[in-house]
């Protein structure tokens, strides 16, 4: 019998409904196969959808919130009005990273990073802030 | 069929590119393209026309 040269010929209907048999089958078995992974990651997503639709401004606010709390609790730590005075007066930047490096025992690097500047500068704010806080308790001694 | 499942190389590869669209179709889930359900259709379909070579 002579060969059939699938290159010019078409395939028959018997072959071609064997092929879409084969394509199905295929498929199905890599579904079966792969079940969970692929349900595991449409869960996945549609998580993260409900979670960006739902509660990320919450979060925003939720982080702000706690920010404003802790620099607050930070500014009624010092009971000496004077020095009381002096940190209300600070920035809110230079507020929160005296709270970080002292009350939350952070390190420099991890403040540059949460405030977005250099190291040096935060060591040089931190100097400069100590240096005037050592300034007020020095001037209330000498007096 | 298929000549006995006893296609070479290069017939697979005429059909495979003959049949691109209705492969392609059948490598989608959820609306989306799978590399790998692909590439796994068409190992089936290379191992099932070849399942006649000596």
């Amino acid at each position: 019998m002579e060969r059939k040269n699938y290159l010019v010929e078409e395939l028959s209907k018997e072959e071609k409904a064997y092929f879409e048999k084969a394509i199905i089958s295929a498929r199905n078995n890599y579904i079966k196969k792969n079940y969970n992974y692929i349900n595991s990651n449409i869960e996945e997503l549609s998580e993260n959808i409900v979670d960006e639709q739902c509660s990320v401004l919450e979060l925003v606010i939720k982080k702000c919130e706690a920010e404003i709390c802790s620099a607050i609790k930070f500014e009624l730590e010092f009971s000496d009005p004077k020095l009381y005075r002096y940190i209300k007066a600070l920035s809110y930047d230079e507020k929160m990273m005296l709270f970080s490096l002292y009350k939350k025992n952070k390190s420099i690097r991890l403040v540059a990073k949460e405030q977005k500047i250099d190291k040096d500068t935060v060591r040089r704010r931190r100097d400069h802030l100590l240096n005037e806080i050592k300034n007020i308790l020095g001037d209330e001694n000498n007096v | 069929m298929f000549n006995n499942f006893n296609l070479n190389d290069e017939e697979i590869l005429y059909l495979f590119e003959k049949y691109k669209p209705l492969i392609n179709k059948a490598s989608k889930i959820s609306f989306k393209f799978d590399e790998d359900l692909n590439q796994e259709i068409k190992l089936h379909l290379y191992k099932t026309l070849t399942r006649g070579r000596k």
